[in-house]
């Protein structure tokens, strides 16, 4: 391979997001010559304008439009403007009547005079109007957060250097990484939590309104009024809530509410089809289903999992095995190294119309390379976790890299409880080889509280998070065992 | 999608007078006439790791809180492409102090040559964006798949592979072609509208 077709592979790789830290290395060298660089940009600048126009640039413009719109802040500046200049007009209107009839002098020093006081009360007035009208304007407040959590709140700016206590009228708020999670609090002690991979915008201009446009939502809301109930928005769902507890998680396309306290009226956008979801039953409405839309009751939990990959990757590429084997023959026979037809035989006696078996990739994102699965996607009981359970990952790595193994759970009654995670070194692993990995639940510790332990709650999600995004594994099956049960006779 | 018009110049305009006299619900117009040319030129200007619709949304709020400085009559679309500008800039410094930016995302050399479009590329998004469109269409139908696939199916390089029957690193150098070649089709349509006018 020459030097070109290197440089144009190691880009495409780049590109398509498999780059190694090697090949990025090589190509910050490649990129010295000033004619590649500027290929090389043209290229990554026509393939994000191929990504806008693939995507439907027009095609989701209301959904931008809707988005920006409930970003934009309530202005009070403007308020204050107004009523500023409203009462300095009737002050500067009575004080020219009093002074009727006297001498120019005597007119200009009280103008001066008026135009000096009007000035300081309107200063005070906005000042008083202001900060009166922020002291009472109700706001939330970030009482608990781990990881990377970002905030675009007020006036859409960005809010650096986060802390705990921060209060903000309304905005956006995300939970980059599936270790991160926050809770956020209104003045009226309702409480969202956000765990995950999670985009979400609030406001509450006299009303409660939460855009989720992504991941997962814990909700824990006090009475709202019955005319101003909380309102939650997803793609697929609208959510009308006067004070309950329950979970939400929003994916592209389908939305799952499960109700753990009191009741939550749902709208299923596609078809405007209304139901009202009593406490421990749950739903899941769809853009893509638009069949019998009606709660199930929640099933009594087990304390063992095993993963079903291609329906519980939240995060992560589901690839057949089946698929492999055909990719495989086909690059066999490409090189000579089989016939065409011993390839289709091959082919036809490996086929079956069970096509369940297979692995998830891990995918690259700003915080690593990911998966994350959800056993509530394949199993209808939830996955009570005990000091005997076990968690066995199997799967491929193709470099040796660090893995941070993860668990986020929810208490039983319901809501989000916390996160928890074991590091396995890099050493541990062979590049190019299957690994299987067995932990006991006490591994799972949360760093910042080494006195809790996710023992006796409830599995939301399994997640696996390799430093380097570039990094470059397979996981082809996640169990949660019971130890104590397992050796029951 | 076109350049903004006369006729349109004015609803613009008209929009954010409404907006300044006190109907915020007004900007929605705002959003929707200056979305499409800004989230494009956003897309290609950004490096990765930075989402650009979140930078065109936060563009647009910065815009709306500030919309008393801006002069009515004037240029709103370069106002606007100001402050993106901006927004971007920061968002880039802070993203470029992460630690391990550049291993996890991107060679040096390309955020500064993307800095420096940032700086001399002209707003010219939605004219590329159209003239793309077009220079996709008179694709031939073999080549065309491939940027269907990639693009709108977001299918794997190894699905790709499999459908045209051809190994990956085939389907790649395909891919960097098709770029190649989109390209030099639409900077040649820029030259021939530059020299039109």
């Amino acid at each position: 391979m020459n030097d070109r077709q290197r440089f144009e592979d190691l880009w495409n790789d780049f590109l398509e997001g498999e780059q190694s830290p090697e090949g990025v290395t090589v190509l910050q060298q490649m990129l010295q010559d000033p004619d590649r660089l500027s290929q090389a940009t043209d290229q990554y600048q026509l393939h994000r304008l191929l990504g806008l126009q693939g995507q439907g640039l027009n095609e989701n413009e209301d959904d931008f439009v809707a988005a920006t719109m409930d970003l934009l802040p309530a202005d009070p500046e403007q308020f204050v403007t107004e009523v500023e200049a409203t009462v300095s007009k009737l002050q500067v209107r009575n004080v020219i009547g009093r002074n009727k009839g006297n001498d120019s002098f005597h007119r200009l020093r009280i103008g001066i005079s008026t135009f000096v006081l009007t000035a300081a009360a309107s200063l005070l007035l906005s000042c008083w109007l202001y900060y009166g009208w922020r002291s009472t304007t109700p706001e939330i407040e970030l009482v608990e957060f781990r990881g990377e959590i970002l905030l675009t709140g007020d006036g859409g700016k960005v809010v650096e250097g986060l802390a705990i206590g921060h209060r903000f009228l309304g905005g956006t708020v995300e939970s980059v990484s599936p270790d991160s999670y926050c809770k956020l609090r209104f003045d009226d002690k309702t409480t969202v939590t956000i765990s995950g991979r999670t985009l979400l915008t609030l406001s509450q201009n006299g009303q409660k309104i939460v855009r989720l446009r992504r991941g997962n939502l814990s909700a824990d809301v006090a009475p709202q009024p019955i005319d101003h109930p909380m309102l939650v928005f997803t793609e697929a769902a609208e959510l009308k809530v006067l004070g309950t507890e329950f979970n939400v998680e929003a994916t592209t396309g389908a939305t799952s509410l499960v109700v753990n306290e009191g009741l939550v009226r749902l709208k299923r956008l596609t078809d405007g089809k209304q139901i009202e979801v009593p406490a421990r039953q749950s739903v899941i409405a769809s853009l893509e289903d638009e069949s019998g839309l009606s709660p199930i009751r929640r099933e009594a939990p087990v304390t063992a999992w095993q993963s079903d990959l291609n329906q519980d990757a939240v995060i992560g590429k589901w690839v057949s095995r089946h698929w492999m084997l055909g990719a495989k023959l086909k690059k066999a026979v490409a090189n000579g190294q089989m016939t065409k037809s011993a390839a289709v035989n091959a082919y036809k006696t490996a086929a079956s119309f069970d096509d369940a078996t297979g692995s998830v990739w891990a995918m690259p994102s700003p915080v690593g390379s990911l998966i994350v699965l959800s056993p509530r996607r394949s199993l209808k009981q939830p996955v009570l976790l005990n000091a005997n359970t076990w968690v066995k990952v199997c799967g491929r790595t193709f470099s040796k890299f660090p893995m941070k193994i993860g668990l986020s759970v929810g208490l039983p009654d319901g809501g989000f409880e916390g996160k928890y995670s074991t590091q396995t070194p890099g050493s541990e692993m062979a590049a190019g080889e299957d690994f299987e990995i067995e932990l006991p639940i006490d591994r799972f510790r949360d760093a910042k509280n080494p006195s809790s332990a996710p023992t006796g709650k409830e599995l939301i999600d399994w997640w696996c998070i390799a430093e380097s995004s570039s990094a470059k594994y397979e996981i082809t099956r996640v169990e949660i065992t019971d130890r104590k049960e397992k050796a029951k006779p | 999608m076109s350049t903004i018009n006369d006729q349109d110049e004015q609803v613009l305009q008209d929009a954010i007078s409404r907006v300044r006299s006190g109907d915020g619900s007004a900007f929605a117009s705002v959003v929707r006439m200056c979305q499409s040319p800004l989230r494009a030129w956003l897309a290609t200007h950004s490096p990765p790791g930075i989402d650009p619709d979140e930078i065109a949304q936060r563009s647009f709020v910065v815009a709306y809180t500030q919309l008393e400085e801006f002069e009515l009559g004037t240029n709103f679309r370069a106002w606007l492409f100001a402050i993106a500008r901006f927004q971007l800039k920061t968002e880039v410094t802070r993203l470029r102090r992460t630690a391990d930016y550049h291993t996890r995302y991107a060679p040096d050399l390309l955020r500064r040559e993307l800095e420096r479009r940032c700086e001399v590329d002209a707003a010219d998004e939605p004219e590329r964006l159209t003239h793309l469109r077009k220079c996709v269409d008179h694709l031939a139908e073999h080549l065309g798949r491939f940027v269907t696939w990639r693009y709108t199916d977001e299918i794997t390089l190894e699905e790709m592979a499999h459908r045209s029957e051809r190994s990956i690193s085939a389907v790649k150098k395909q891919l960097w072609k098709i770029r190649r070649k989109l390209q030099e089709c639409v900077e040649q349509r820029l030259s021939a509208e530059g020299e039109t006018t």
